[in-house]
C-alpha cells in the first residue's frame, strides 16, 4: 500500500478520540464481551469469529479504521444521530444483514464498533431511482444514504439531492482509489466516484457486463462438430459480435440440458434491463470507440454506425427466448441456469446465484458446474479489434443532501465501500454489491462465491468497459432510446427509423435541459473511455 | 323527493315565524354537513391546479434543482402547450387508449348483455353461477395484471392448453407481439369488467315491471320482441351508465396495464396515464405533464358540460 | 325445459371462463418453484408436489425452497392495507354521508356534485407531481394518515352520490314529524334518519371498502416503505436468485382476493347501486 492517505494528522486524530472515548465511555450495550481481543495483533476492528475474519479487519491507518474513529470523534463530541437511514435496492439488503461466513453480519460490525444503528429500508432495483426522486424532489429527507444506479448519478446532483463529499473525501482519506486494494485503473475511480470532477457517489458495485458461457455446451462434441461443419472455425467464445451472433443462430433449436430447447441469444431484452446490450454493440463501431454523442456534442444515433449496432441488435432477438422481451436480468440468470441458453452478457454475479450448489449438495440450477466467462466481443476494424462491454446500473451510494448528519452518512458510506469491509461484504452470495477492487479479486471466499473463472473475466471486461449515459438528463435520454429500441424489437419500425427518432428525441432532451449547460458535460464524459484495442 | 314533501316547503316561507327559523335552522345544519366534503375538495383540487397551471408555464424539472416555486426562472409561456401538438409519443398513448376503450366496452356491454339476456330468461342454480361470475370484478387489478400477465406467457398455460388442440400454439408469442399484446390486454380488462356490464344491466331488466311483460307475451310478443321492444327502452338510463362508468374508467386504464406489459413491447399498450407515468418518473418532465393534465382538465371539462347540458335539455323537454 | 338447459349450459362456460384464470393463480399459490413456469418441467394445472411454501414464505420471510430469505414479510403490508382501507373508508363514508343529507335536503353546496364526478372522472396521474409535492410538504407520504385521507377523498364521489340516492327517496315526512315532536333538525338527522338509512351506509362502507383495498396507482406514488399496501408489496416481490417469485406472487394475490371476494358477493345487490351512483332504483 501506497501510504499517501497515511498521515500524521489522522493519528494524532484517533489519538486524541480513543482518549475521549475511554473517557466517556461508549454504549456498553454494543461492546460485545471479548470482542477486543479477536482482533489480529495490530487491528482494532471489523469483523471476527470466523477463519480469515482477519483478512476484513483494520486499524486506524486504514480507510475503515479512520471513518470508524472519526464516528467515534463524532460520537464523543455528543453530535452523533442514533441512527442512519439508507435506502438500498431490495436484492443487495441479504449482504449487509446475514452474517458471513459466520458469525456477526456487516451491519452487526457497524452497530457494535459506532453504537449507531442502520436503518435499511428496501426497494426494487427496477424502480429504487423512482424512490429517489421522490424523496429529493418533494424534500422530505427520509433517507440519510441514498443507493441507486450509477446511471443516475448526474439526475441526482443537478437535481440537488446528493451531497458534495470533497471536504470528506479530503480529510478521511478512504482508499477507493488505492494503487493495491482500489479500482483497477486511477480512470474507473473517476468514472464511479465523481461527477463533474466533484466526489459524490460511492461504487457498492462492479456492474460491467460480462459475457457467461455454458462451458458444457461449448465443448460438447456433438454441439462443437455440427458447428464446425456449419461455420468452417472451431466452436469458441466468439472475438467478434459477428460470431457471438453466428453461436446465437448456431444453438438455437438445439437440445440441450435435459432435452430442453436452446435460445442461442441468452439476454434479457426488456425495457430498461436489455439497453445496455444495444450500448455494448454500439460502443464497438468506430476507432477506437463509438461515442454516444460526436464532438460538438450532438446525439451519434442518425449515423450509420448506430444504425448497424441497432440492426443487428433487433436481429439478436431472432435467436432470444420468445419471452425476452419481458425478461429482466432476473429471467436471463434462469435461462442460463437451466441451460435454455449458452451465453449471455449480463451483471457478474450471475455466477454466483446461478453456479452454485444448494445447503444439501444438489446442484442450484441444471448447468450449475459448467459455466465459464469470456471478455466481451467486439468489432474487427482497420487498426485492430474494439473488444467493448459497457457499465450500466452498478448501485452506487450517495449522501442525502437532507441527510441529519452528512458526514456520519458519508463516514458510513467510506467504511462500507472500503476495500476490507466491502471485500468482505462481496463475499457474501447474499445479495447485489459485485467485486470490482483490486482487492475484491485476490480474496478466496470472493473467488469461491464467483468462481476463478470470473475473476480475470471481470477484470478484462473493466478494462473494456465504456460508461453509459450518467449525466443529467440520463433517465430522460435512456429511456427514450430505450422506447425506440423496443419499437424496433416488436417490430413496430424499422432499426433505421427508431434510430432516426430516438436521435431526434435525444436532441430535444438536450434542447430542454439547456445546450450550454449539456454539451460540456457530454464532451467532458468522454474522458472515461477507455481506448484499449486487442 | 315526495309529493308531500314539496308543499311543506312552498308553506314554511310565507306563514309563520318559528316555521322561519326551523328552515333557517335546517339550512344552516345543511351547510354544516356538506362542510368536511367541501373543506376535502377545495385541498384536492386548489393547490394542485395553481401549481399545475403556474409550473406548465415553465420549463421547470426537478433535475433543474430549484424548488417547483422558482419555476419563473424557465418561464416559457406556452411552449409546452405548443409541443403537446408535436408530441407523437403523446398522440400515440391518447390514440391508443381511445382505440383501447372503443374495442374493450363494446365487447364488455355486448357480453353483459347476453349475460343478462341469459339470467332474466332463467337458468338453473341462478344464485350459484351470478356469485361466480361477478368474482373477476373483484380481483384487485393489479393481481389480475399479474394473472394475465402469466397466463399469456409463450411458455405459460394458455399456449400449453391451445397446444392440445394445434402444435403450432407453442409458437405464439403474445405479450411480445404488438398486435397479440393489445388483443391480450383487450382480454384482460374484458375478463375484468364484462361481470361489471352484467350486473348492472341485469339489475337494469330485473327493475323493469312485471306487468309490461305479461301484458306483452298476452299480446303475443316473443321473448325478442320483449327484449329489445320492452324491455331494452326501459333501461336506456342505466345503458348510459354503465357504459359511461366503463368509458371513464378503460380511460383512466393503468394498475393492471403496468403489471401486465408495462405498456410494452415498446410503446403498444401504452395508455395515455402509462404515458404520464413515463414522462414523471423517467423523463422528469413535470412541466411538460402540467401541461398535458391541464389540457385533459380543459377538454374533459368541455365534454362532461356539453353532456349534463343534453341530459338536461332531455329531462326538461 | 331445453331453452333452460341451454342457457344454463351457456351461463356455465361464461363461469368456467370467470373462473379459470383465478383458479391457476389459486393452484400457482400451491406449486413449489420448479413448478411456476414451463422452464423445469411441463405446466400442470395441479401441484405436483403441492406446497404451502410460499405462504410459509410470505408470512415469515423464510421457505426451504427459497434460497434468499425475504427481507420484509406480508404482515406489514398486510396490516397497511387493512388500516388504510379502513379509515378511508371511514372518511369517504362519514362525509359523503353527511354531504349527500345537506345536498339532498336543503340543495345547498351549488355544483358539488358535479366537482366530485368530475374528481372520479379525471386521470390520476394528470395530476399528480402538485399532489405529491404538496403531500411531501404536509409530511404525508408514506404515513398511514396521509394515505387513508387520500382514499378517503378519492372514493368521496361514490359514497356522496350513493348516499344521496338514498336520501332523496327517504320521505321527508319522517323528519318534520321528529321535529314537530321537539328534535333539533340535527337529532331528526342523527337519531331518525340515519338509523333508517344504517344498512345502505354499511354497504357503501364495504363497497368503498373494497375499492380502496384494490387501489394500486395511489400506494405505488404516496408510500415508501412503511405504508406500501399488499399489490406494491407484491409487484415488487422478485429476487435475482429465483427472479420473480411467482409463487410467492399468487399467494399474495390470493390473499388479496378474498376480501373483496367476500363482501362483495355478500353485497353484490348493493354493488350496483354503487356502481350506478344510485341512479338505479330497486
Amino acid at each position: 500500500m501506497k501510504n499517501s492517505n497515511y498521515t500524521r494528522r489522522t493519528i494524532l486524530k484517533s489519538g486524541a478520540a480513543l482518549g475521549a472515548m475511554t473517557a466517556i465511555g461508549i454504549n456498553p450495550r454494543f461492546i460485545r464481551p471479548g470482542m477486543a481481543q479477536n482482533y489480529a495483533p495490530g487491528m482494532t476492528g471489523g469483523p471476527t469469529g470466523f477463519p480469515g475474519a482477519e483478512r476484513f479487519q483494520y486499524n486506524e491507518s486504514m480507510s475503515e479504521g479512520r471513518a470508524i474513529e472519526g464516528i467515534r470523534q463524532i460520537v464523543a463530541a455528543g453530535d452523533a444521530p442514533s441512527k442512519i437511514t439508507i435506502l438500498l435496492t431490495d436484492g443487495a439488503i441479504g449482504q449487509l444483514t446475514e452474517p458471513f461466513p459466520s458469525g456477526p453480519s456487516v451491519k452487526d460490525v457497524w452497530e457494535a464498533e459506532t453504537g449507531i444503528e442502520l436503518e435499511i429500508i428496501g426497494a426494487p432495483a427496477g424502480d429504487i431511482w423512482a424512490r429517489v426522486l421522490q424523496d429529493v424532489t418533494t424534500q422530505s429527507g427520509a433517507f440519510d444514504i441514498y443507493t441507486h444506479p450509477w446511471n443516475s448519478l448526474g439526475d441526482l446532483v443537478e437535481a440537488g439531492g446528493a451531497m458534495n463529499l470533497n471536504d470528506f473525501v479530503a480529510e478521511y482519506q478512504p482508499d477507493w482509489a488505492d494503487d493495491e486494494r482500489g479500482t483497477p485503473t486511477a480512470q474507473t475511480a473517476e468514472l464511479l466516484y465523481k461527477y463533474g470532477g466533484d466526489f459524490y457517489g460511492a461504487s457498492l458495485d462492479g456492474d460491467f457486463h460480462t459475457w457467461v458461457y455454458n462451458k458444457g455446451y461449448f465443448e460438447d462434441d456433438a454441439h462443437a462438430g455440427a458447428f464446425r461443419e456449419r461455420y468452417g472455425r472451431d466452436l469458441a467464445p466468439p472475438a467478434t459480435w459477428e460470431e457471438s451472433d453466428q453461436i446465437s443462430a448456431f444453438f438455437t433449436g438445439r437440445s440441450g440440458l435435459g432435452g430442453t430447447t436452446i435460445y442461442g441469444n441468452g439476454n434479457d431484452m426488456a425495457p430498461f434491463w436489455g439497453l445496455p446490450r444495444f450500448y455494448a454493440r454500439l460502443a464497438a463501431q468506430a476507432m477506437p470507440n463509438m461515442y454516444w454523442f460526436d464532438d460538438e456534442g450532438s446525439p451519434n444515433l442518425a449515423t450509420p454506425e448506430a444504425i448497424k449496432a441497432a440492426e443487428e441488435y433487433v436481429q439478436s432477438r431472432e435467436w432470444a427466448h420468445p419471452d425476452a422481451l419481458s425478461w429482466t436480468f432476473a429471467e436471463g440468470y434462469s435461462g442460463i441456469g437451466s441451460g435454455q441458453t449458452p451465453h449471455l452478457t449480463t451483471y457478474t454475479n450471475v455466477a454466483k446465484f446461478v453456479d452454485r450448489m444448494n445447503d444439501d449438495g444438489t446442484p442450484a440450477s441444471p448447468a450449475s458446474g459448467q459455466l465459464s466467462a469470456y471478455i466481451p466481443p467486439g468489432v474487427q476494424h482497420d487498426g485492430g479489434l474494439v473488444r467493448r462491454s459497457v457499465i450500466y446500473y452498478n448501485i452506487t451510494g450517495t449522501v442525502s443532501s437532507r441527510a441529519q448528519n452528512p458526514e456520519v452518512a458519508y463516514l458510513f458510506l467510506q467504511w462500507l465501500s472500503s476495500t476490507r469491509i466491502y471485500t468482505w461484504m462481496t463475499g457474501n452470495p447474499a445479495g447485489y454489491f459485485d467485486p470490482f477492487q483490486k482487492a475484491n479479486f485476490d480474496e478466496e471466499f470472493v473467488q469461491e462465491t464467483y468462481h476463478d473463472y470470473m475473476m480475470d473475466a471481470i477484470r478484462e471486461t473493466i478494462s473494456r468497459s465504456v460508461p453509459t449515459i450518467n449525466f443529467a438528463g440520463q433517465t430522460a435520454l435512456d429511456a427514450a432510446l430505450d422506447e425506440e429500441l423496443q419499437a424496433a424489437l416488436t417490430g413496430q419500425k424499422t432499426a433505421e427509423q427508431a434510430m432516426m427518432d430516438a436521435n431526434r428525441r435525444w436532441q430535444r432532451v438536450i434542447r430542454r435541459r439547456g445546450e450550454d449547460k449539456m454539451i460540456p458535460i457530454i464532451q467532458a464524459s468522454r474522458a472515461a473511455w477507455p481506448t484499449i484495442v486487442d | 323527493m315526495t309529493d308531500t314533501a314539496l308543499p311543506s316547503e312552498k308553506h314554511s316561507g310565507a306563514a309563520n315565524a318559528p316555521a322561519d327559523g326551523l328552515a333557517e335552522s335546517r339550512q344552516s345544519l345543511a351547510k354544516r354537513l356538506i362542510l368536511p366534503t367541501q373543506i376535502l375538495l377545495v385541498f384536492i383540487v386548489a393547490f394542485p391546479l395553481i401549481m399545475q397551471i403556474y409550473i406548465s408555464l415553465t420549463w421547470w424539472t426537478p433535475l433543474d434543482g430549484e424548488p417547483w416555486y422558482r419555476a419563473y426562472q424557465s418561464w416559457n409561456w406556452f411552449d409546452n402547450y405548443v409541443e403537446i401538438f408535436g408530441d407523437p409519443g403523446l398522440h400515440g398513448a391518447i390514440w391508443r387508449t381511445l382505440l383501447f376503450v372503443i374495442i374493450a366496452v363494446p365487447i364488455e356491454f355486448g357480453l353483459g348483455l347476453l349475460l343478462a339476456a341469459l339470467f332474466y330468461e332463467g337458468v338453473a342454480a341462478r344464485p350459484i353461477f351470478y356469485s361466480l361470475i361477478l368474482m373477476p370484478m373483484m380481483i384487485v387489478p393489479a393481481v389480475a395484471g399479474y394473472i394475465f400477465f402469466l397466463i399469456f406467457q409463450q411458455t405459460g398455460p394458455l399456449n400449453a392448453f391451445l397446444g392440445l388442440f394445434w402444435e403450432g400454439a407453442y409458437d405464439v408469442n403474445w405479450l411480445n407481439d404488438v398486435n397479440r399484446a393489445f388483443f391480450a390486454v383487450v382480454v384482460a380488462d374484458v375478463w375484468q369488467w364484462t361481470p361489471l356490464m352484467f350486473l348492472i344491466l341485469f339489475a337494469g331488466l330485473m327493475s323493469v315491471p312485471q306487468d309490461q311483460m305479461r301484458a306483452a307475451t298476452i299480446l303475443g310478443a316473443n321473448w325478442r320482441q320483449r327484449f329489445w321492444r320492452i324491455a331494452l327502452p326501459r333501461i336506456k338510463a342505466v345503458i348510459f351508465i354503465a357504459l359511461g362508468l366503463r368509458v371513464i374508467e378503460c380511460f383512466k386504464i393503468f394498475d393492471m396495464l403496468f403489471v401486465m406489459t408495462g405498456g410494452g413491447p415498446g410503446v403498444a399498450t401504452e395508455s395515455l396515464s402509462l404515458y404520464l407515468y413515463k414522462q414523471t418518473f423517467q423523463s422528469l418532465e413535470w412541466s411538460y405533464v402540467a401541461a398535458i393534465g391541464i389540457t385533459v382538465l380543459v377538454v374533459l371539462s368541455v365534454i362532461t358540460a356539453v353532456i349534463l347540458a343534453r341530459t338536461n335539455k332531455k329531462e326538461d323537454a | 325445459m331445453l331453452g333452460l338447459l341451454l342457457r344454463t349450459f351457456a351461463v356455465a362456460v361464461f363461469a368456467a371462463l370467470a373462473l379459470l384464470p383465478i383458479s391457476w393463480m389459486a393452484t400457482m399459490a400451491f406449486k413449489p418453484p420448479a413448478e411456476w413456469t414451463s422452464a423445469a418441467s411441463d405446466l400442470t394445472f395441479f401441484p405436483q408436489n403441492p406446497t404451502l411454501g410460499n405462504f410459509v414464505y410470505v408470512f415469515t420471510g423464510e421457505a426451504p425452497d427459497q434460497i434468499v430469505s425475504l427481507d420484509r414479510t406480508v404482515w406489514w403490508p398486510l396490516f397497511a392495507s387493512l388500516l388504510t382501507s379502513i379509515l378511508g373508508t371511514l372518511i369517504a363514508v362519514v362525509c359523503g354521508t353527511a354531504a349527500a343529507y345537506g345536498v339532498s335536503r336543503e340543495k345547498v353546496g351549488g355544483s358539488i356534485g358535479l366537482s366530485l364526478l368530475q374528481l372520479r372522472i379525471f386521470p390520476p396521474l394528470a395530476v399528480m407531481i402538485p399532489v405529491m409535492i404538496m403531500c411531501a410538504f404536509l409530511g404525508m407520504i408514506d404515513t398511514w394518515w396521509g394515505l387513508s385521507l387520500i382514499y378517503g377523498i378519492v372514493t368521496l364521489p361514490f359514497s356522496f352520490w350513493l348516499m344521496k340516492a338514498y336520501f332523496d327517496e327517504l320521505p321527508r315526512e319522517i323528519e318534520e314529524a321528529a321535529i314537530v315532536e321537539g328534535c333539533s333538525p340535527f337529532e331528526a338527522f342523527y337519531q331518525i334518519t340515519l338509523p333508517i338509512v344504517s344498512s345502505a351506509v354499511a354497504s357503501t362502507a364495504l363497497f368503498i371498502f373494497i375499492l380502496n383495498w384494490s387501489d394500486y396507482l395511489i400506494a405505488l406514488l404516496l408510500t415508501r416503505s412503511d405504508w406500501t399496501t399488499i399489490p406494491v408489496y407484491m409487484n415488487a416481490l422478485a429476487s435475482a436468485a429465483s427472479g420473480q417469485l411467482y409463487g410467492a406472487k399468487a399467494a399474495l394475490g390470493l390473499i388479496a382476493a378474498i376480501p373483496p371476494i367476500i363482501l362483495g358477493i355478500s353485497i353484490q345487490r348493493f354493488l350496483v347501486r354503487g356502481l350506478t351512483f344510485g341512479a338505479l332504483k330497486q
